[in-house]
């Protein structure tokens, strides 16, 4: 549009007003920086979630009583197999074990080595397994936090845990799963599925749930009537329901943080109009100037807002660039604890690199129509000065 | 060229601080002519100057500049209209201090659509006239009082203008310096260009020029 | 809750920022109506020039922000459609409540309007003496009512999008499934496209020969049946399968976003050859530029869906 000429005018003045523009480059850098750590985190956590999620199983099915879930019959599997669009049911063992000594929970799941393991999650977790020798003794795999917590209390090769029936069973350590695993694993414990019954008191016939495969999801519909259907007294969660309400949380608390951020924006724009509406009596002289040459009013508000844009722009492209180091190189440290929650065991885990152009266009939109709202009317009065007023 | 009728022009009006600086003035300048106004400073001179330029409109009256009414011209086209006719020049300089001469130099033509190599040849042609081509690249902070002279007339020449205005060029020079205008002046208005300078330097007595004398915002007849 | 959604927090800042500005300008505009006299001299009159700059500055921005939003939104509704149960594409979410389909259609409405201002803004600023100077603010004014009321129905429609009950998608909402015949005035496909290609005909005329009343009523019919069109016949090629009826779903990656292309054609030939009617009417002047590019992006519109059709016929050998 404007010709070279015009640019390298720019240029100079930006280069003359830098003191101006500094204080108000580094807000911004800050401003876009904590914006886009927070979305680019928030974005990088669901698209975690999602492909664990991709892999879990369809369905979930369970027993209900009194309105809790309670154990599943194991016999039940048998019926959903004949249902049409199901190709796997799948018994699962696992729960929650409370550690005394810290007072927090670790998930035991018990995994039947001989059968086909249809959860791509677990099945990363034990490729590469000895099974055999595994299976000689009671051992288990642990997550990065079990291990840290055990550590801790200087059970160093096994633990004992205490079964239901008030009996003790010494089960060895046998392997601590990678730290890039955490987001599944970090408080885990996987052992064979009858010592894993052993442990949380689950007799035989029974299964803490039913996982359910069903490979086309064009039919989930259908197939979740017909699941309703077998049993009273059942509960079926679909994955579909999962995801969902993964995404409703993941919007609350991005939600909430872009509402109260809101606050901020405005703030901002505040402190921009104020300051950009403080014309220098040489700036109202430079001004003066262009006009009196046959610069038309049009061609200053042009000037200044360009002038502004490019100090927007340069700290957005600076703001993001750092917060894309902080979130995925540095790992978010600080800003995680924020998403992840106090109720699990703390995680270590690396974020998998994700950006698209409708986020990067979103913080973008975000963030830069604030701060030109703010800079108009201040560009517009500085333009319309009075040229010979301004340059006495 | 410029045809000046019943111009008024009222500051605040309609408030207790009114002040009328131009009183019913009519003045016509000729092709190629060459105008000194000379007053006091506070007599209007300078406004007289920039109704002529556009830069101020009158609150009434008219005024015809090559053949164009300019008075009520919307900002667009005043601003267009001084960039191709008209060319400036400020009793203290007004020029770019961090700016290189060229650049000051090309200033007025930045928004009017030239390609590059037509700017280039305008920009050198107006520094070559004002005898300033050997310092195109310095900043204007280091150059001389007369060198800043030589490149705000350039400035004023880069758009080939057929009016050239002035108001008070001498004020912030020497006497040599004076002299050296004075002798550009009459180059220029040899090359047809109509001039019209707002002074009271008594220094512009040499040249062979119409003068018009002006008092508390009304023309003298002499 | 559909408003946790981010796209739409920051849609809606967006919409109150510009709202704000825009009631700025409205205020300033309300102000130069009532005292403009341009063949005034007064400080007044030069202080309320000054304003306009203001008033036009502020125009532009949220008037280029607004002409953004628009695909924005459609987008932002084309993402949702994970949250919609039911719905495959922005056709469901749209249709998720009784708002959706006014929203959309007022949105389009505002831009066509929009389009017009800027072009009557171009012709007032060449002339010397803003000779549509009041009139380019009337239209603005109106403008501004429309879009508050869009600002009303975005907030209504938002709010009652449905998160937990399914909604129709696009082939139940456009089928031919029903016992009416979803097309106006009961009229076959073929039918329909014999009217699409007479009216295309009637537009290309009166373009070449600039009769601004045939423009008008030709282009306004052409858009209607071109709706109709795409969304029975030439959608249906696109998407390679003669039940897939949707206006939407071709704005989608997987068929190369040629939905932008499409409707995008179609507006702007509409557009031009509406507004070049609608502006020599108000400025009395025949424009034409607007003319030739409504011709222009009319053919390319046709040329566009028309090849859909042939080169299916060449690779397949028949026809849907």
């Amino acid at each position: 549009m404007q010709n070279k000429l015009f640019y390298n005018f720019l240029f100079l003045l930006l280069l003359k007003h830098r003191i101006k523009h500094i204080s108000i480059f580094i807000i911004s850098t800050l401003i876009v920086f904590i914006l886009s750590s927070v979305i680019l985190l928030s974005n990088a956590l669901q698209e975690e979630i999602n492909t664990t999620l991709d892999s879990q199983a369809d369905f979930v099915v369970q027993k209900m009583r009194a309105g809790k879930s309670v154990n599943t019959p194991v016999s039940w599997s048998d019926e959903f197999r004949e249902i049409e669009g199901i190709s796997q049911a799948q018994p699962r063992v696992y729960g929650q074990y409370f550690f005394e000594p810290n007072a927090e929970h670790f998930t035991i799941v018990g995994i039947d080595f001989f059968d086909e393991q249809k959860s791509k999650n677990l099945q990363k977790l034990i490729t590469n397994l000895d099974m055999k020798k595994f299976l000689e003794k009671p051992n288990m795999l642990i997550g990065h936090g079990v291990k840290a917590l055990l550590d801790k209390y200087y059970f160093f090769d096994y633990y004992v845990f205490k079964t239901p029936h008030q009996e003790k069973r010494k089960v060895n350590i046998y392997q601590t799963f990678p730290k890039e695993s955490s987001l599944l694993s970090n408080d885990m414990i996987i052992m064979d599925i009858d010592l894993a019954r052993e442990i949380l008191g689950i007799s035989e016939e029974r299964s803490t749930d039913i996982a359910l495969y069903s490979p086309n999801e064009l039919e989930a519909g259908n197939i979740y009537v017909k699941l309703v259907l077998k049993h009273a007294d059942i509960r079926v969660i679909q994955k579909s329901d999962i995801a969902k309400a993964y995404k409703h949380l993941f919007n609350y608390k991005g939600g909430l943080f872009l509402i109260l951020y809101m606050i901020v924006l405005l703030t901002f724009m505040m402190i921009l109009y104020q300051r950009y509406s403080m014309v220098q009596s040489s700036d109202k002289k430079e001004i003066g100037i262009l006009r009196a040459l046959g610069w038309s009013i049009k061609d200053v508000i042009i000037l200044k807002v360009t002038e502004s844009f490019m100090v927007a722009f340069g700290a957005f492209l600076l703001g993001f660039i750092l917060a894309f180091f902080f979130v995925f190189v540095l790992d978010a440290p600080l800003l995680s604890n924020i998403f992840y929650g106090y109720a699990n065991l703390p995680m270590d885990i690396s974020l998998h690199r994700s950006i698209d152009f409708s986020l990067v266009s979103l913080l973008f939109l975000f963030y830069i129509l604030p701060f030109m709202t703010a800079v108009l009317i201040p560009s517009w009065k500085a333009s319309v000065i009075d040229p010979l007023e301004a340059m006495r | 060229m410029i045809q000046l009728e019943n111009i008024n022009k009222i500051y605040n009006e309609s408030r207790p601080n009114s002040f009328q600086a131009l009183k019913d003035i009519s003045l016509h300048v000729s092709k190629g002519e060459l105008l000194i106004l000379k007053g006091v400073s506070g007599s209007g001179k300078s406004t007289l100057l920039s109704i002529m330029g556009s830069l101020i409109k009158p609150s009434s009256g008219s005024v015809i500049v090559d053949g164009e009414s300019i008075a009520k011209l919307p900002d667009l086209h005043a601003s267009n209209f001084r960039a191709q006719k008209l060319g400036f020049i400020f009793q203290s300089f007004n020029l770019f201090e961090a700016l290189s001469v060229a650049d000051n130099v090309a200033i007025p033509l930045t928004n009017q659509s030239l390609t590059l190599e037509a700017l280039h040849v305008s920009v050198g042609d107006a520094m070559e006239i004002a005898h300033i081509s050997h310092k195109k690249d310095t900043e204007v902070r280091l150059l001389s009082g007369g060198e800043k002279q030589r490149c705000a007339i350039a400035r004023a020449l880069v758009n080939s203008p057929k009016v050239i205005l002035c108001d008070e060029p001498t004020a912030n020079l020497d006497s040599i310096n004076s002299q050296k205008f004075i002798a550009t002046i009459k180059e220029l208005n040899a090359l047809g260009k109509t001039i019209v300078i707002a002074t009271h330097d008594p220094i512009f007595e040499t040249l062979d020029a119409r003068v018009v004398n002006i008092e508390n915002g009304s023309l003298l007849k002499r | 809750m559909i408003f946790f959604s981010n796209s739409v927090i920051v849609f809606i800042f967006i919409e109150a920022l510009l709202l704000l500005l825009l009631s700025i300008a409205f205020i300033n505009v309300v102000g130069i109506l009532k005292s403009w006299d341009f063949s005034a001299t007064s400080t007044k009159q030069y202080l309320l020039e000054k304003r306009s700059y203001l008033v036009l500055l502020i125009i532009f921005f949220t008037l280029g922000f607004k002409i953004i939003l628009l695909p924005y939104f459609i987008y932002m509704i084309d993402e949702l459609n994970v949250l919609v149960p039911g719905a495959m594409c922005a056709a469901g979410v749209i249709n998720s409540n009784i708002y959706g389909v006014y929203l959309l259609s007022l949105k389009v409405r505002i831009l066509f309007l929009v389009g017009l201002w800027i072009i009557l803004n171009h012709y007032d600023l060449q002339a010397k003496d803003y000779p549509f100077f009041k009139k380019k603010l009337w239209l603005f004014i109106l403008i501004f009512f429309l879009i508050i009321a869009e600002s009303i129905l975005d907030i209504f429609y938002l709010i009652n999008i449905v998160t937990d009950t399914p909604v129709s998608c696009c082939s139940a909402i456009y089928g031919v499934s029903g016992i009416s015949n979803p097309i106006p005035f009961d009229l076959h496909v073929s039918e329909l496209l014999g009217l699409f290609y007479l009216l295309y005909g009637l537009t290309l005329i009166s373009a070449l020969y600039r009769y601004a009343l045939l423009s008008l009523f030709s282009n306004m019919a052409f858009l209607y049946s071109a709706y109709y069109s795409v969304v029975y016949f030439f959608g249906t090629y696109v998407y390679e399968l003669p039940t897939h009826l949707c206006p939407f779903c071709m704005l989608q990656a997987e068929y190369f976003y040629s939905g932008y292309f499409i409707w995008g054609t179609l507006f702007l030939g509409t557009f031009f050859g509406i507004s070049a009617a609608l502006l020599q009417y108000i400025t009395g002047k025949e424009i034409k530029k607007m003319y030739r590019y409504s011709l222009a992006f009319n053919s390319a519109f046709i040329l566009f869906c028309s090849s859909y059709v042939l080169l299916y016929y060449i690779r397949n050998g028949v026809f849907l």
